[in-house]
């Protein structure tokens, strides 16, 4: 390692190669496991391999795709956001067996989530996923979407409310139906 | 449930991550002890944030070569970028042998020929020796729009088989076959790229044809502007394509040069990217209309307007609670023989089949239109077959099942199939429901 090093960009090929399993957990982190995300990684890697050659090593490799991905992931969503949503999940209503250790149960409550994460404006639903799941500070995230603290801060508030009161309206319609089926 | 349980939920989020406050943490605690709403939605935020944070989905190594097959033109082109770049260390050597590479630069700058004369330049009529058509570009049947973004209008015919992808400004054109002709208004970094079997072609602003025959020999004509042509073979070997001129590019990497046009480029005429191109040379900020893809167009335009009108109304009837009301509208949008002149007379169809299923009750009609709908292109297609398993919902789960399965056995259309395994999950629609 030395000056060269530093200020020498890797061959293209290999970044995708190496960084493409991390971008491509990142965005399903992001937009939810059941969702395409092969556009976004496309995307991702079109802004990367754009910018590569005028990479200077200023940060660490993966922490510039990090920022990249994170971007592109807001970009998506504001598009995804204003596009009209034709089909809109409603629950039937018909309450599980609360059993909370189990696979099926992690796995429904994925599915809300995600579901409710997509009704949020989309700077709130960035700031989420990017505090709440991916475990980003809120300096890194006003750094890295180029936002006031308090900003970001404020979406934050925003989403989780709104995103609590979207998980809470699904509960109480089982929790409804659990007393009528008790009641009858 | 009361309402401090609003209130509580905000709190929710941090004392699962375990950052609430003592004070907070005590309130939550207690409130949860006797609100069942609450803990149930503790329970599922919890199970949910642990479980999104704990994805690590696998990106299979066949997965990873395909999408790096798809990256391939960027790939290169990074690379061809990054091979143009001086290191800074570069430098110094540069400083130690200034007078010789000079020299060298200059021995080179005499012996070597120039890029374009690497290019023969031929006549119009050599083409037909090459078994290209006197006339390529004849438009033999109807051509059909495309217009990506509000600066590119493409007009393809001759059985067209592309693809367009748009990424922020930059777009991709992806041909394998047929003729288009493409109108681009570049400046404010906008890039088009189009891609053939035999050529790469980026474009910074210009108006030109493309025509890729069934061996994947590419003809391209540019108009005005220029258009700068790689070589899959030589990507770092770019040749400028001047308006006016033609290039012949064969997939064995032979390529020929004309100077002359094979036709005229009457079929680039198109008021609205002419409005563009003048705007934009002059200078003057160009405004793009709210759905520059049909209602800036002179002809369809105001038809397309009205029908965009159409849609809100019925769209606020139906939020409003006057199904009703808005069946009317959507039915006269719907009734449209031609779709040329109502592009929305599918998605007209769509609403108008789910407000007489879902609002008022009426299956039978509603099932026609679906099935009407099945195959149209787009997501329209796709919306319809997912309703019409939705349609036998609550009647017969286990038909409704057995649709949705096989839709998500679907291969040719991955979405869609995606689609319906979500929703088999979604309504809970496991081999249980047929027992």
């Amino acid at each position: 390692m030395g000056l060269f090093s530093i200020f020498e960009p890797p061959d293209p090929e290999l970044v995708v190669r190496e960084h493409g399993p991390m971008v491509h957990r990142h965005l399903k982190r992001i937009f939810g496991p059941q969702a395409d995300t092969d556009d976004a990684f496309q995307m991702v890697f079109i802004e990367v391999l754009r910018s590569l050659p005028s990479f200077r090593g200023q940060a660490k490799l993966s922490t510039w795709i990090r920022r990249i991905t994170w971007n592109v992931a807001y970009q998506e969503m504001r598009s995804q956001y204003r596009r009209p949503k034709i089909v809109s999940f409603e629950d039937d209503g018909h309450g599980d067996d609360l059993d909370a250790e189990s696979e099926a149960a992690t796995h429904e409550a994925l599915g809300h989530l995600y579901t409710g994460l997509e009704n949020l404006d989309p700077k709130q639903r960035m700031a989420v996923v990017m505090h709440d799941i991916e475990g980003q500070t809120l300096k890194e995230i006003s750094q890295a979407l180029g936002r006031p603290l308090q900003t970001v801060a404020s979406q934050l508030r925003a989403g989780r409310s709104q995103l609590c009161a979207w998980m809470r309206g699904d509960a109480l319609v089982e929790i409804d139906n659990k007393h009528e089926e008790v009641s009858s | 449930m009361s309402l401090s349980c609003e209130h509580h939920a905000e709190d929710l989020v941090p004392y699962i991550r375990g950052d609430a406050a003592t004070l907070v943490k005590t309130r939550l605690e207690s409130h949860l002890q006797h609100c069942a709403a609450c803990r149930k939605l503790h329970r599922e935020m919890a199970m949910a944030l642990a479980g999104a944070a704990n994805l690590k989905p696998e990106l299979k190594a066949t997965e990873l070569d395909r999408k790096v097959l798809r990256l391939s033109p960027y790939i290169e082109a990074s690379r061809a970028r990054q091979s143009q770049r001086h290191r800074p260390l570069a430098w110094l050597a540069v400083g130690t042998t200034t007078v010789a590479v000079l020299l060298a630069i200059a021995l080179i700058a005499v012996y070597t020929p120039s890029r374009e004369a690497v290019v023969a330049p031929m006549p119009v009529a050599a083409l037909a020796e090459m078994g290209v058509d006197d006339d390529p570009f004849e438009l033999d049947v109807a051509p059909v729009h495309h217009q990506p973004t509000p600066h590119i209008r493409i007009l393809a015919a001759t059985l067209w088989d592309g693809q367009i992808e748009t990424h922020g400004r930059r777009t991709m054109v992806r041909m394998t076959r047929g003729f288009a002709a493409i109108s681009f208004v570049g400046g404010q970094r906008r890039r088009l790229i189009v891609q053939t079997p035999a050529a790469s072609l980026e474009v910074v602003g210009t108006r030109f044809l493309v025509d890729v025959n069934d061996d994947g020999n590419v003809t391209v004509a540019v108009a005005d502007g220029r258009v700068r042509v790689r070589n899959p073979q030589t990507p770092d070997k770019p040749v400028m394509l001047r308006a006016g001129t033609t290039l012949v590019a064969t997939r064995e990497g032979t390529w020929t040069k004309a100077q002359e046009l094979p036709m005229s480029a009457a079929h680039l005429d198109d008021p609205y990217l002419t409005e563009l191109h003048n705007a934009s040379s002059s200078g003057e900020r160009v405004r793009t209309p709210k759905n520059p893809t049909l209602q800036s167009d002179p002809v369809m335009g105001p038809q397309v307007s009205d029908v965009l009108e159409q849609l809100e109304r019925a769209e606020q009837l139906a939020t409003r609670d006057q199904p009703a009301a808005a069946v009317t509208i959507y039915e006269s949008c719907a009734d449209d023989e031609d779709p040329t002149y109502n592009p929305y007379r599918d998605l007209c169809r769509l609403q108008l089949a789910r407000l007489l299923a879902f609002e008022l009750g009426n299956q039978q009609r509603a099932r026609a239109l679906f099935e009407l709908l099945v195959g149209a292109p787009s997501d329209v297609g796709s919306e319809a077959s997912l309703a019409l398993c939705e349609l036998d919902l609550e009647s017969d789960p286990c038909q409704a099942r057995a649709c949705l399965t096989k839709l998500a056995d679907l291969s040719s259309e991955p979405q869609l199939a995606r689609e319906a395994k979500s929703l088999l999950g979604r309504w809970r629609l496991d081999s249980e429901v047929c027992k």
